[in-house]
């Protein structure tokens, strides 16, 4: 049994505003809402659409900007964030996954352990792949360049930094300035394991 | 060891003196925004030279740290090499990550070990150094005006035995 989840970390019912979307819940945990990328009027006023969470400016990040999500992000974030945080990390590693792309590496690895990858790890992946775009080494198969080993363990490397060492708060904000954010939530229901 | 130093570029008065990070020098004396012909050349000088940089091998040491950022400053210094542009971006949004969260002001290497993280800094510095595009490296550059404070100088120290 991969992991131990028996949390069911169920999003606080915010349901007072008429404005606020039904969380879409099939009984079996937290699902990130999936919905089109469109903000709550009531949202509007307090999600700023300055950073785009795919563009490199780390530096305006630590500026005076003022970056804020909205209240019910930042709950969501909250939830999200001591979900992932609580999530095992596995413990039997070691296949030899065949893979072309970050993101296609990402998603055989979830299929294989059964478990979500963290928001961020899902971003880093995407920028990895996009990074590669026009290098000389592009066509060549990614997996020649970096052996799969070393991939999939950097790979849960980065995943429990991301999950141990990440701020709901950060998380909100990215989420906040990426209309898109939702494509990079995985659904945090763990997988029973096939063992 | 390769030194790639700019050619010297002091003809207009208007040329600040360069960081000498080894690339060619930006020629600001038309007081433009760096144009993205010249981005893309020094992207790809950039780009090639760390992709020839080996990854160092004689690895072990356990370098307390309680910043991401710090870390990378450690192992520049204890490997005398720099580390790519993508992996000091990382390594920042890995800091600014932490900001507002519970752990917060726990020690950085009393929740990541010391091994595991430089491991992981190497690991990620791999994959900048052998899958980058220079013309990627050169669109992150042109949208981020402060793109050479995370740009090392690439000048290798030499290695101390």
């Amino acid at each position: 049994m991969q992991s131990d989840v028996s949390m069911n970390p169920r999003a606080s019912d915010d349901s007072s505003s008429s404005d606020v979307e039904a969380e879409i819940s099939d009984g079996d945990g937290f699902l990130p809402i999936d919905r089109p990328p469109t903000v709550a009027k009531e949202d509007e006023g307090n999600v700023i659409h300055c950073l785009s969470c795919f563009s490199p400016f780390p530096q305006l990040l630590t500026q005076k900007v003022s970056i804020f999500a909205s209240v019910s992000l930042l709950m969501r974030a909250e939830t999200y964030q001591g979900y992932m945080k609580e999530l095992p990390l596995p413990t039997s590693r070691g296949s030899l996954i065949p893979f072309t792309s970050w993101f296609g590496l990402g998603m055989s690895i979830k299929e294989l352990y059964g478990q979500p990858l963290h928001y961020l790890t899902n971003v880093l992946l995407q920028r990895w792949d996009q990074a590669r775009l026009g290098s000389d080494s592009e066509v060549q198969s990614l997996d020649l360049i970096i052996h799969p080993l070393k991939a999939e363990a950097t790979i849960w490397l980065v995943e429990e930094i991301h999950r141990l060492t990440s701020s709901h708060l950060q998380i909100a904000q990215l989420w906040g300035s990426d209309p898109m954010y939702h494509m990079l939530i995985d659904p945090i229901i763990p997988k029973l394991s096939q063992s | 060891m390769q030194n790639p130093r700019a050619s010297d570029d002091s003809g207009s008065s208007d040329v600040e003196a360069e960081i000498s990070d080894g690339l060619p020098p930006l020629d600001r004396s038309h007081r433009v925004v760096e144009d993205e012909a010249s981005l893309v050349m020094r992207a790809e000088m950039y780009q090639a030279y760390m992709k020839e940089l080996p990854i160092p091998t004689n690895r072990g040491s356990v370098i307390p740290f309680t910043s991401w950022v710090g870390l990378s400053f450690s192992i520049k210094q204890l490997y005398g090499q720099p580390l790519h542009y993508l992996t000091n971006v990382l390594l920042q949004r890995w800091d600014q990550a932490r900001f507002g969260s519970d752990s917060e002001y726990q020690s950085l290497d009393f929740i990541i070990h010391p091994c595991k993280a430089e491991a992981t800094v190497w690991l990620v510095e791999e994959i900048h150094r052998l899958t980058s595009s220079h013309l990627q490296i050169a669109q992150l550059w042109g949208s981020d005006p402060m793109y050479h404070s995370l740009v090392d100088p690439i000048v290798p120290e030499l290695p101390r035995s």
